[in-house]
């Protein structure tokens, strides 16, 4: 599944290590999360959304199902 | 954090119990040799081994359940790929045994090929999300 867990983590300015610290995983996940070679389970991808102030949807899946969901909230 | 480290789970708790029941499975065996096939003392000491693999598959559970989420993931592919390998062989064996190739006693070779089969399992999944 398609996510944007790098960008939310880079605007931030945080590592990879940062993050792993903050989620209690370790960074070999966040990694293969990022690169999309792990989609974390659903508590975790809670996790991260909580993290982020974010929904799940917005970070997780297409760009084109993530789009919707950016248009409502900036219509809202 | 540090990065993926599927291993770790053979913490001393878990190395220590690995060792105390293999030391117990090697001294039981030895010594079951010097009662009769059947008696009782033989059938307790044999019971006491499946208990002490049993217990060593809990610590060994518990273990993997300290990980967090991707290296346990990664041991549970691989011990579904290593039980799956290891009853394939066994059960292609028989077939060969029933074609006239000698038996092999799998009581001796199965936990050992299963360890070695999990193990690389283990290391060949990792590098998968490296």
């Amino acid at each position: 599944v398609k996510n944007t867990v790098r960008e939310l983590r880079a605007a931030r300015q945080w590592s990879q290590g940062d993050l792993a610290e903050r989620l209690d995983v370790s960074r070999q996940t966040v990694n293969a999360i990022e690169t999309e070679k792990y989609d974390p389970s659903l508590p975790l991808a809670i996790k991260i959304a909580r993290l982020f102030s974010l929904s799940v949807e917005e970070i997780f899946g297409s760009a084109e199902e993530r789009a919707p969901k950016r248009r409502d909230a900036k219509s809202g | 954090m540090t990065s993926v480290r599927p291993f770790r789970c053979l913490d001393r708790r878990a190395l220590v119990t690995s060792l105390v029941v293999a030391a117990w499975l090697l001294l039981s065996s030895w010594f079951g040799h010097s009662f009769p096939v059947g008696s009782a003392p033989r059938i307790i000491l044999g019971l006491g081994q499946a208990g002490a693999l049993a217990a060593l598959v809990l610590v060994l559970k518990h273990s993997i359940s300290q990980l967090d989420e991707l290296e346990q993931r990664i041991h549970y592919q691989a011990l579904a790929i290593a039980g799956a390998l290891i009853a394939t062989v066994i059960g292609a064996w028989a077939f060969l045994e029933y074609a006239g190739l000698p038996a092999i006693d799998w009581s001796l070779y199965a936990m050992p090929a299963f360890t070695v089969a999990w193990a690389s399992g283990v290391v060949a999944i990792t590098q998968r999300y490296r």
